[in-house]
């Protein structure tokens, strides 16, 4: 399988791949074409799926530069297993069961450093939390920044497998199947989960409501 | 089935507090459902008639709306610009790496340590450092010794050859019984 270089436009050939790839809609039949040596359906499927899994990974950890760092060990894994891959699941549902299974274990580990970012505060490469269009005003930013500071905090409470079903649930909007297949457990317990979960929020957070 | 089981327990009455929705895991779906506004429209008319008669259900309903709603600040940052350079960085470096890093990677890929290849490098390599260490072996030596050496290793050999296929036979079951990958 050939490299793609990290600029697509400077590589030649990769633009006729894409056009001609792009039409598949499946994630799994681009899988198998990144088994067969094909570095543009890798591209889309990193296209695809790296703002889902990033968020996903923030959401969990609550720290941008980390769930960055875990996103790229979710799609080196991913491409590591190109050559062994079959898809006898959905795509998506491996992809996070990858993502939910190394978020969780950073946060076993411990070594998880919690999210202090502002809503000014810019990361480390000079990027800012997503904030509509229009400039708010300086008390519309502050009650935005105590809700987010709060729900945060109410959603990092929750025990790991909670919080990840509620991240997957509410945020990634998944199935009860998938979020089963990225926990695995069976959907009657992802039920729970999320029953408990949103239950504990709707405790926690009634003064938003 | 399912469905047809939704639909009988949305068109039961239930008194306040005794509602069996806000109980049973499967009704714990329904209630999620539709207060996110996932459930299917012709449940949620059903379902809508209940909550006329369940203010149980129709508290739960208000109150899960209200938090959907409120779970909307906690929003996501945007993803680093040189993110994608970085990881073809990472997958650049790997092609280069040793050998033995890339095997390695390639059994861990997926989350999950494959052990399967490992099994006859093992095998080899212990059979290697057997030779090694025990070069009598392999060398010819008096018909005496000869036969107690080869009955004593055959014996080994055998005990060790058995305990191996019962090893790979677990691994199997365990395999079959969770899917490497889903």
């Amino acid at each position: 399988m050939s490299l793609p270089s990290a600029q697509p436009s400077s590589e030649t050939g990769v633009h006729e791949d894409v056009t001609a790839v792009a039409s598949l809609e499946r994630d799994a039949e681009l899988m198998l074409r990144v088994r067969e040596g094909c570095s543009a359906s890798f591209r889309i499927l990193l296209e695809r799926h790296r703002a889902p899994v990033i968020h996903f990974l923030y959401r969990m950890v609550q720290n941008q530069a980390i769930a960055e760092e875990l996103a790229q060990d979710v799609f080196l894994r991913v491409y590591r297993s190109r050559s062994t891959y079959e898809p006898t699941a959905k795509f998506t549902t491996w992809l996070f069961r990858i993502a939910t299974h190394l978020a969780l274990n950073r946060l076993r580990d411990g070594k998880h450093e919690k999210g202090q970012q502002s809503l000014d505060t810019e990361v480390a490469d000079g990027i800012a939390r997503q904030v509509p269009d229009k400039v708010p005003s300086v008390e519309q930013r502050m009650v935005r920044e105590v809700r987010f500071e709060e729900v945060r905090k109410a959603i990092e409470a929750l025990p790991e497998k909670q919080r990840a079903a509620v991240v997957m649930h509410k945020y990634q909007e998944m199935e009860y199947t998938q979020i089963a297949g990225a926990l695995s457990c069976s959907e009657s317990a992802v039920k729970s989960l999320l029953f408990r979960a949103y239950e504990t929020l709707r405790s926690r957070l009634a003064h938003l409501a | 089935m399912a469905e047809v089981s939704r639909k009988q327990a949305m068109k039961r009455e239930f008194q306040f507090n005794e509602c069996p929705l806000l109980s049973s895991e499967e009704s714990a779906g329904i209630l999620l459902d539709y207060s996110n506004r996932r459930l299917a429209p012709e449940l949620a008319a059903i379902f809508e008639q209940h909550m006329e008669k369940c203010p149980a259900c129709r508290g739960f309903a208000e109150s899960q709306r209200a938090l959907w709603n409120a779970l909307d600040a906690f929003e996501a940052m945007p993803v680093s610009q040189d993110f994608d350079r970085r990881l073809w960085a990472r997958i650049e470096r790997e092609h280069q790496g040793s050998w033995w890093s890339r095997i390695w990677n390639r059994m861990t890929a997926g989350g999950t340590v494959v052990w399967r290849p490992a099994i006859p490098v093992a095998a080899v390599l212990l059979a290697a450092v057997g030779l090694w260490m025990h070069p009598a072996w392999v060398s010819v030596a008096g018909p005496d010794a000869s036969v107690a050496k080869v009955g004593s290793i055959e014996a080994e050999q055998i005990e060790t050859a058995l305990e191996d296929m019962d090893m790979l036979r677990q691994m199997d079951a365990a395999e079959a019984v969770s899917p490497q990958r889903m």
